[in-house]
């Protein structure tokens, strides 16, 4: 990963991160009531990790590299972690982080950044697989007119299902600004789709 | 908002359908099984060059010093180099093992008994995770499961494990090994990395490391594995860098899309280089660049190839 210094932990937020410590009631995901094996964790997480990080716009070139940045803080830190919180949340948390540090830098190289709505010409043949990838591209497209912390909430509520709860815990905020978040994000989402399709 | 004390009323505000079709989409973008896999071998082989992962605090009681240097990441190719060749090394360094220097190549967690302390509260050493990585190693060494130790699952789909075991399984028998040394011993095993490019130090255990890998890579079927092709690689790279060129172009034959890519491209800008094929080994290096920006490899690659 390029960007931290070689000492120096590419993300220190776990004990200092308020939501990471409170042990609420944590809907989804596992407690930590025994000790898992960091394959079992591994085994268990690692679709939701792909699935964040990609949400979170990390671009595709950058997906693994991401990824096992999540999962090497997971097993540097899983030791203070434990008991917390629930796993997932945790990992999730660490997901949200590590996708922000990710884009960060690679707008940093100056990459990036879809202005356009995604193209429509498909051939044929490729027809339904290719559905899946345009609309992948266009929820992109549609999440990346999201500010930082709309998007999360977007990404942990709607795509991932968390409780609204369990997202104000991951993202730091109180729920009422959770639910505000997502409220004035799916009306900019709605909004621009309309435009799109206006447009066609 | 009202409905705050309403678990469920969040949905009140629903997306639509339009919108709630794309979020299926986006909840079907999590990695593929092959994804995993192949995430799963980055994982493991960064975590075991001690650099990555826990480096500072693997113990360091041969008073050997980790490699401060490399970034996060870093040493990739020596640690999946190391995922298959190290225990090879990791026997012979018992074999003849002395209190000091390190033994040059990393032994990592070849201990089973060691795996239980990372997640112990008291000494978290998250290196000793890595065991539960590299399943060869218990292959190798075969040393008795600890009472301790979390249950583990059968890993029936990780190919890169498999594969490791493949090529482990052509080294020298677990039998030969004496008994485990103690763990603080192990500890000491584990924090010299072995540094890409670097010639190591102690010739002994290199050249038997070598016969030992050599004897691995050379059995006839079914061929090398992806890790000790790109062994022998690194391997050949000082002595006879058009040899590593030619086992690194074996690699994109044999693994169009293996999981060491990224290695295999960092071994063949080397040998280019050091075949002063420069403006080819250029060539390569922005390909790679491409490829991989974020490549720990590419400051030094460009170091030694030049823009």
């Amino acid at each position: 990963m390029a960007e931290p210094g070689p000492s120096q932990p590419p993300i220190a937020m776990v004990e200092a991160d308020p939501a990471v410590a409170a042990p609420g009631a944590l809907g989804s995901g596992v407690r930590v009531t025994e000790r898992q094996s960091f394959r079992q964790i591994f085994e268990d997480h690692a679709a939701a990790v792909g699935r964040i990080l990609r949400a979170m716009g990390v671009a595709e070139a950058d997906v693994m590299d991401a990824a096992q940045e999540v999962f090497l803080v997971v097993n540097r830190r899983y030791a203070e972690f434990e008991g917390r919180a629930s796993v997932s949340t945790w990992i999730r948390q660490i997901c949200i982080r590590v996708a922000l540090s990710s884009r960060r830098s690679r707008r940093r190289r100056r990459e990036d950044v879809l202005a356009e709505p995604p193209e429509e010409s498909v051939a044929p043949d490729q027809q339904t697989s290719m559905e899946g990838a345009e609309e992948r591209r266009l929820l992109g497209w549609l999440l990346d007119s999201l500010d930082n912390g709309q998007r999360e909430v977007i990404v942990l509520h709607d795509i991932e299902h968390l409780p609204m709860r369990e997202v104000a815990d991951i993202v730091g905020v109180p729920l009422q600004t959770a639910y505000s978040r997502r409220k004035s994000a799916l009306a900019s989402m709605r909004e621009r789709l309309g435009r799109r399709k206006e447009s066609r | 908002m009202k409905n705050l004390d309403h678990p469920g009323d969040e949905l009140s505000d629903a997306p639509g359908a339009d919108l709630e079709a794309l979020f299926d989409r986006g909840r079907a973008a999590g990695f593929t099984n092959a994804e995993a896999d192949a995430l799963w071998g980055r994982v493991g082989a960064a975590l075991a060059a001690p650099s990555a992962g826990a480096a500072p605090r693997a113990g360091n009681a041969s008073g050997a010093t980790t490699a401060g240097g490399a970034g996060l990441g870093g040493l990739k190719i020596v640690a999946a180099v190391v995922v298959v060749g190290g225990l090879v090394a990791g026997t012979v360094a018992y074999r003849g093992r002395t209190p000091a220097p390190a033994p040059v190549v990393t032994v990592y967690a070849t201990r089973t008994d060691v795996v239980a302390a990372p997640l112990a509260p008291v000494a978290p050493t998250p290196a000793v995770l890595v065991d539960d990585l590299p399943r060869a190693s218990e292959t190798a060494l075969s040393a008795p499961r600890p009472k301790t130790a979390p249950e583990r699952r059968e890993i029936a789909r990780n190919a890169g494990a498999a594969r490791a075991a493949e090529s482990l399984e052509s080294t020298p028998r677990a039998g030969d090994a004496p008994a485990p040394p103690s763990p603080a011993q192990d500890t000491a095993s584990v924090t010299r990395p072995a540094i890409p490019g670097e010639v190591p130090a102690s010739d002994t255990s290199v050249s038997d490391a070598r016969r030992a890998s050599a004897a691995s890579v050379a059995s006839p079927d079914p061929g090398p594995t992806e890790g000790a092709l790109l062994l022998r690689a690194r391997q050949e790279l000082s002595s006879d860098p058009s040899d590593a060129l030619v086992l690194t172009q074996e690699h994109a034959r044999r693994f169009p899309a293996g999981t060491l890519v990224q290695e295999r491209e960092v071994l063949a800008i080397e040998a280019l280089a050091r075949l002063g094929r420069s403006s080819e080994a250029r060539r390569r290096l922005q390909a790679f660049r491409a490829s991989f920006p974020q490549s720990p490899h590419v400051a030094r690659l460009t170091g030694l190839v030049g823009q």
